[in-house]
């Protein structure tokens, strides 16, 4: 169905450790893994999802692909280059294919620069239309994302939290690029707010043939919007499907604890909640074998199956469907 | 729907101020930081024109049917206009003369015409002179005027302090905001570099230097900022560091803006608060110093007028009050105004919507 020419961005065994240092001389006394040996395809044209609580890595994962981090181990193939072997020339180059949009949009606005600055500097960095064009592109832009012309003499404080994240589109869609990074980009909005924005997004994706990859943790959301969901826990992936497929067929038990925290609004409908105990642990320290063990409402019931889980790592398999899981207890 | 389509259309008229421009017109509001900010610069701006306004040399003279401008020009001996003097020609003395002799010749002085420069040694000039319609303030014990000398080093000390503190805040700013910038291993090495070069014995080191060569003004600004550009390093360090995490600075580099643009462009104008509110209290520490240090004879070389030597002299001669009093007022006047601004400023930068300065 999908062949190599429509993969956009290959991550390979990614890592990306971040040194802890204590003491006098700064002596680094262990690792944050924040994100262990993720590997994914993205394809062109697809949503990908990526979804997880909070300090699973997601964001890092966004990160590093925009190489706004530089990973430890592990590569990023953006049409078939190596991201890590560029210099700083062509990397600059390569930079207007991807775009970002951040969670805050209080502070992924430069205060200072008015909105007409913001989506002309861009423009002007690239060269991406001729200098004569460059007010009617910002003229476009801001159509394109539904803001009144007459806003880019205006300064970000002058706007709301939604007009603010469609300027941050409009910011990263100046570039005309082929995948924008979506972390978290509708989660500091009210739910009325986030419905136009997500509406926006998947209208632009038509339009531009974009490729997206929606950083979230709301799992409605990104039912809404993905194509296909990875689900991370602790710098890991846990399981990889299709949307349908993953809230139809949820295999993995993490998934299945998180599906059903999504509330139902059906007061009638009985919700059999998975209610996890334990806090995250520390991504300085995770647990042997698989790092869901011992939350995890499968390995709790025997102590066979979890002396099984915390022995080795699991890999990551595939099922049918391109479903992918990493559990020893539930295989595709 | 309509509800806000209405609004929108109405504040389309509304003018979008920039943060800076906001804060001008709250700046404008605090009265008293205001009015000094407008007598400061006005006094500041005349006090250059000071030898068209206040010298000895008339601005305008004409002589045997040419015309001479001495005021611009500089010396020129007074044989030339045909007076019977050594070295320069006394055009007060002059202009009495021609006016009595009723002579086709004219010439025009300037307000106030007396030179910070001339001693007794001119024709007409005594030493301790109390203030009077001639002399403003009297003059000192060398027979110079002391009003003159006043307003001259009022321009050398305000001058100084800005020179001064435009070049420590550029250098005090690259580095500060380089280390806070790039990090790491730089900002590690600098910042110790910056502890033990903070550690010098500043005053020391002026004095050291001055009794080897003799300052200049800008030698005097070279030795200042060997030390003082630290000061503010500090602020931008921290300011950066606070800046560069922000996401708009992710967005920029994502973008492929270079390094000098993010730093320019986006991280400095948003770390202006501390250099816009620093500086004018950096203007009194470096006005106070240039005092001192002249004060204790290490500053601008002697005939230089300035407010320290004034001063120095003034005590040695208590009992002629005007001497004291004058640079001492001069001073206090000025520093009292520049801390009104600084005061203003602060203010205007507050988040607070209230102030009690009006």
């Amino acid at each position: 169905m999908k062949n190599n020419n429509d993969i956009l961005v290959q991550v390979n065994n990614l890592k990306k450790y971040f040194p802890i240092r204590r003491g006098f001389f700064s002596k680094i006394s262990g690792h944050v893994k924040a994100v262990n040996d993720v590997s994914f395809d993205l394809y062109r044209g697809e949503t990908l999802g990526l979804v997880g609580e909070s300090g699973c890595g997601k964001t890092t994962v966004g990160r590093l692909i925009l190489r706004l981090l530089d990973a430890t181990e592990g590569t990023i193939t953006f049409e078939g280059r190596d991201l890590s072997q560029l210099d700083k020339r062509a990397m600059r180059k390569i930079r207007r294919e991807m775009q970002v949009i951040f969670q805050d949009p209080y502070s992924s606005l430069n205060p200072r620069m008015t909105v007409g600055n913001m989506l002309t500097e861009a423009l002007k960095v690239h060269k991406i239309v001729p200098k004569i064009d460059v007010q009617k592109e910002v003229h476009r832009l801001m159509d394109i994302v539904g803001l009144p012309r007459a806003h880019a003499s205006r300064y970000p404080h002058e706007f709301s939290g939604g007009q603010r994240q469609r300027i941050g589109i409009a910011r990263a869609l100046s570039v005309r690029p082929k995948l924008i990074i979506c972390d978290e980009a509708v989660s500091a909005l009210d739910v009325s707010i986030q419905a136009q924005v997500i509406n926006l997004l998947r209208e632009l994706q038509k339009e531009f043939g974009l490729t997206y990859l929606f950083i979230a943790h709301d799992l409605s959301v990104v039912e809404y919007i993905s194509d296909r969901v990875i689900v991370m826990y602790l710098g890991k992936i846990m399981e990889i499907a299709d949307a349908a497929e993953l809230y139809k067929n949820t295999l993995h038990p993490y998934s299945e604890a998180l599906l059903s925290a999504v509330p139902i609004p059906d007061p009638g409908k009985k919700s059999n909640r998975i209610v996890l105990k334990g806090d995250i642990p520390s991504p300085a320290n995770p647990p042997s074998g698989c790092a869901f063990h011992p939350r995890c409402q499968v390995a709790m019931m025997d102590e066979g199956i979890q002396e099984e889980c915390a022995g080795k790592i699991p890999e990551l398999i595939s099922g049918s469907n391109k479903h992918f899981v990493a559990c020893h207890q539930r295989t595709p | 729907m309509m509800i806000f389509k209405k609004k929108n259309t109405s504040d389309k008229d509304k003018i979008s101020l920039s943060i800076i421009k906001k804060r001008w017109l709250k700046f404008k509001t605090m009265k008293r930081g205001y009015y000094s900010f407008v007598i400061l610069i006005i006094l500041y701006v005349i006090s250059f024109c000071l030898p068209l306004l206040i010298n000895n040399r008339p601005v305008l003279l004409s002589y045997g049917g040419s015309i001479y401008f001495p005021a611009i020009s500089g010396y020129v001996p007074g044989s030339q206009f045909g007076q019977d003097v050594p070295g320069e020609a006394n055009y007060r003395k002059l202009k009495e003369d021609w006016k009595n002799d009723e002579s086709e010749n004219w010439l025009i002085m300037p307000l106030y015409p007396f030179s910070p420069f001339e001693d007794i040694t001119v024709q007409g000039n005594a030493m301790f002179e109390q203030p009077s319609k001639r002399h403003f303030l009297g003059t000192d014990d060398t027979g110079r005027d002391v009003f003159a000398r006043l307003c001259y080093a009022f321009n050398i000390s305000i001058s100084f302090a800005l020179v001064l503190a435009v070049i420590n805040f550029f250098i005090g700013i690259s580095i500060g905001g380089a280390m806070g910038y790039f990090g790491g291993k730089f900002d590690l090495i600098f910042q110790r570099i910056i502890e033990i070069w903070s550690s010098l014995p500043m005053l020391f080191v002026i004095i050291i230097i001055a009794s080897i060569i003799t300052p200049s003004f800008f030698i005097l600004i070279f030795i200042y900022t060997i030390v003082n550009w630290i000061g503010i390093t500090y602020y931008m360090r921290a300011e950066f560091y606070r800046e560069k995490a922000k996401d708009y600075v992710a967005a920029a580099l994502s973008m492929g803006q270079s390094n000098t643009k993010i730093i320019f462009k986006h991280i400095l104008p948003n770390s202006l608060v501390p250099i816009i509110t620093f500086f004018p209290f950096a203007v009194v520490g470096y006005i106070t110093a240039l005092v001192g240090l002249d004060f204790l004879g290490f500053g601008m070389p002697p005939p230089t007028p300035s407010w320290g030597q004034m001063l120095g002299v003034g005590l040695q001669n208590m009992s002629k009050s005007w001497m004291v009093f004058a640079p001492v007022g001069a001073q206090f006047l000025t520093l009292l105004m520049v801390v009104f601004i600084g005061e203003g400023v602060r203010e205007a930068f507050d988040p607070k919507v209230y102030s009690r300065l009006r």
